[in-house]
């Protein structure tokens, strides 16, 4: 997959990862993997980037007798999600497109 | 390599950065190692799981100003001797007219790529003001001269504004793509230095 393309659905997957429920690094990746493949070292860039941009707030809980730290999703995280799946749909519909699922005349 | 062998080599590769981040990283990291285990990974397995240390610590300089990665990796690791600093300071013709000479290539690459980009918008503000001038100064011409005077310079005025409107959108293009690229270039250097 492009490297650019990648990276931004990334943040967008980890922003859906907390949306439902607050969560934690191991769960996140957990969670993840199965549809695009995340390693420890390009999950922490992301978090910090997302708590930089307000996008996701951090507190600890204790574990275990450690510490555990959970990413909690803030409003504008949120938006930021909305805002991806509205783009996604004129994507979508333009890989319609490009596949020959709907013809240009189709559309109009 | 168990947990506090791992910790302490990544520790050694993020030293420059601040002492805060480095504590984050180290954290954030011996945390992952923790939920592995309780996942039923060996200590070992679990620190083997999170892939190689370069690979982690370049990921986490990647966001570090580019002065601090290559203040630290210039540091000396010990102190220097008087040899070697006599070395340093007879060598320095040579040392540091390459260095200079490398730091103005990388300079003058930067300048040229952002006049490219300046030119551009300097053209779209020429073509915009000759565009706006011609409009009172065709209705000048149909007051005072002729009418196809006055209809020739209102043309010429149309298609400069045309003009305008197309350079813009390529002087946006170009911007764009001049930040991109020197978002690589800074990013290449920093990957020389990690």
């Amino acid at each position: 997959m492009d490297i650019q393309i990648k990276r931004g659905l990334l943040e967008v997957c980890v922003l859906a990862a907390i949306s439902r429920k607050d969560s934690y690094g191991y769960q996140i990746i957990k969670d993840i993997e199965p549809y695009i493949s995340i390693s420890e070292s390009t999950l922490y860039p992301i978090l910090r980037r997302l708590e930089e941009n307000r996008q996701l707030t951090v507190y600890s809980v204790e574990h275990n007798g450690r510490l555990r730290k959970y990413y909690s999703i803030t409003d504008e995280g949120k938006c930021r999600l909305q805002a991806f799946s509205e783009e996604w749909k004129e994507i979508m519909s333009i890989y319609k497109f490009i596949t020959g699922e709907v013809s240009g005349d189709e559309q109009n | 390599m168990n947990r506090i062998e791992f910790l302490r080599e990544l520790s050694e590769r993020i030293g420059s950065m601040p002492q805060k981040e480095q504590e984050e990283v180290l954290s954030f990291y011996s945390e992952m190692i923790s939920e592995r285990m309780e996942d039923g990974m060996t200590e070992e397995q679990a620190v083997e799981a999170l892939g190689s240390v370069d690979e982690i610590a370049q990921s986490a300089m990647m966001d570090m100003p580019l002065a601090t990665i290559i203040k630290e990796k210039v540091r000396p690791k010990h102190k220097l001797r008087v040899w070697e600093i006599l070395l340093i300071v007879i060598g320095s013709p040579l040392w540091l007219s390459l260095a200079l000479a490398v730091l103005a290539v990388l300079l003058a690459v930067y300048i040229v790529l952002w006049t490219l980009v300046l030119v551009l918008w300097v053209v779209v503000l020429a073509l915009g003001v000759c565009a706006v001038a011609g409009l009172p100064a065709s209705v000048m011409a149909f007051v005072h001269s002729s009418a196809p005077m006055g209809l020739a310079l209102l043309g010429a005025s149309m298609i400069l504004a045309a003009l305008c409107i197309f350079f813009s959108v390529l002087s946006v293009i170009a911007s764009k793509g001049a930040s991109r690229l020197s978002v690589l270039i800074i990013k290449a250097i920093k990957k020389c230095f990690i």
